[in-house]
């Protein structure tokens, strides 16, 4: 074994990846990849995702994305469970909460989703699953905005066990850091081999 | 909006989502508060080497570690007979750390050697150390008094904390001693508990691995790997401190009950066994790496910084 991991090291492997004359299409495996697509796939997805998030989450009628300051001072040496930095302001569940319910009682889903009684709001099962299935494919779009715009991507389990959050078993793994959110991964293949820590970050720009 | 709700009124609607909203928040609340109770996480990913190491998720599944920290608190000022504990293992901790000078004032500088290594068959090239700063071992021993304290507490009310026959016998009899107090004589009530102290902890060192009840020792030191102020798992740069504190605690302990400082005297060269020998006997049993006993047994030491970091087996 040690000497075929020695004798792979030393030898290269055929290119499977090659770049037109232009620059402008990268070929992989005999696939073309134009870049001018690529580009506009990428467009397409933000555009889906923050259409997405507008509309079916945030109950926006105006299709547009409420002013977001991320020169917060995110404290990464906080390592409480159930700590991310959203919760830093005082309060900030309770007014995201009453502004999404406003924002809800003026649309269409209102009906679908909420059932008023005298003794409280309810809401209504079919319009939660429905709201959560939004929810999910929101992360997936963002997922793969992550992947395909924040540099060197990691691995399909490194970027699958992204949490926003503290837990019992470790710190979260997205920070604000300087205007910009930041995500450590801290998963590596050879992890449960060598049973070493491998961390490394990426930056999604402002 | 469309008008065709049962409430209308936009004051009693504004109510209802006040309270819809009160409500959210008290769940959030109980999901903080349930935050400090063990789930086993069978994902690799969020299973560091660290976790899967010291099994803390498995051994503490479904356990609410806020209630088996508060095991560990210092008694409270009124809490006389848990005091009394408390102060009476403060004291034997540094008597037995007496002990270790003692070797050295004595001439037997072998047995600090002894003392430190972890192999079977040799001694370290360093001696235990004998100068401490005072706040160290301060801390060392204050692990010591939380874990006579926490098997005294948990022998009363947690089942998942074993105990041997003896052990449970001998934390009866200390429960017992605190009781029978001789108001005129002070210095031998300390001085009984003191020794229950001493045997009970020696009791609860040389607990066998093979032992059907598990060791408290071990979920001891589990309970001590639980940060509750962050609700979270101590990393090993923040534990292994501890662990040191730990190993400190049963060296000493097992130097005096190996070789007791009231039976020095009586040893010289015409002894049938010198004192390292005496030593060995206890020591290559329960302080070294390879048995099959209960913990500290791997030590890794980088000499660079002189860091040692222990590893719970």
């Amino acid at each position: 074994m040690n000497y075929g991991m020695i004798a792979k090291k030393n030898s290269t492997t055929r290119s499977r990846i090659r770049w037109s004359a232009d620059n402008s299409i990268l070929y992989f495996d005999g696939r073309a990849l134009k870049m001018n697509e690529w580009k506009q796939f990428v467009e397409e997805l933000i555009s889906a995702a923050e259409e997405l998030l507008s509309q079916r989450l945030l109950f926006r009628e105006d299709g547009g994305l409420p002013e977001v300051d991320l020169k917060v001072i995110d404290d990464p040496s906080n390592h409480e469970a159930g700590h991310y930095f959203a919760l830093d302001e005082s309060d900030s569940w309770r007014k995201a909460r009453l502004t999404l319910i406003q924002n809800l009682r003026g649309t269409k889903y209102w009906d679908r989703m909420v059932d008023l009684q005298g003794d409280g709001v309810n809401f209504l099962k079919a319009g939660v699953d429905e709201y959560e299935a939004n929810d999910m494919k929101f992360r997936e779009l963002l997922a793969i905005l992550m992947m395909v715009t924040c540099g060197l991507s990691g691995r399909g389990t490194e970027m699958t066990s992204l949490r926003y959050i503290n837990t019992m078993e470790g710190d979260r793994s997205m920070y604000v850091e300087d205007g910009q959110m930041m995500f450590i991964t801290e998963y590596h293949k050879s992890m449960a081999l060598m049973d070493e820590v491998k961390v490394s970050n990426d930056e999604i720009l402002n | 909006m469309e008008q065709d709700e049962p409430i209308e009124d936009f004051g009693q609607f504004k109510t209802l989502v006040e309270a819809t909203v009160l409500e959210a928040n008290d769940r959030d609340i109980q999901h903080q508060q349930s935050l400090n109770k063990v789930r086993d996480s069978q994902s690799l990913v969020t299973k560091t080497p660290w976790l899967r190491h010291t099994r803390w998720e498995e051994i503490f599944i479904g356990k609410d570690m806020s209630e088996l920290v508060k095991l560990l608190n210092a008694p409270g000022i009124q809490d006389h007979h848990e005091r009394r504990i408390w102060d009476a293992t403060g004291r034997v901790i540094h008597a037995c750390f007496n002990g270790v000078v003692d070797c050295q004032e004595r001439g037997w500088t072998l047995i600090p050697f002894w003392l430190r290594s972890v192999d079977r068959n040799k001694e370290d090239t360093k001696p235990f150390r004998t100068y401490f700063a005072p706040a160290t071992l301060y801390r060392y021993a204050s692990y010591w008094q939380q874990y006579i304290l926490f098997s005294l507490r948990a022998m009363m009310g947690e089942e998942s904390v074993q105990f041997t026959l003896k052990q449970r016998e001998c934390l009866l009899e200390l429960n017992t001693l605190l009781y029978e107090i001789n108001v005129t004589d002070e210095a031998n009530n300390n001085s009984k508990i003191e020794k229950k102290i001493l045997e009970l902890s020696v009791l609860l060192i040389q607990h066998s691995d093979y032992a059907k009840e598990r060791s408290s020792l071990v979920y001891f030191t589990g309970v001590l790997g639980y940060n509750i102020e962050w609700k979270q798992w101590r990393q090993p740069s923040e534990y292994t401190t501890i662990l040191a504190g730990i190993q400190f605690c049963t060296r000493v302990i097992m130097l005096e009950a190996a070789l007791p400082r009231i039976n020095r005297d009586g040893i010289d060269e015409t002894s049938s066994e010198n004192p390292v020998e005496l030593f060995r006997k206890v020591r290559d049993k329960w302080l070294i790496d390879g048995e099959g006993i209960i913990l500290l047994a791997k030590s890794l030491i980088n000499q660079e910084h002189h860091l040692v970091i222990f590893i719970v087996c």
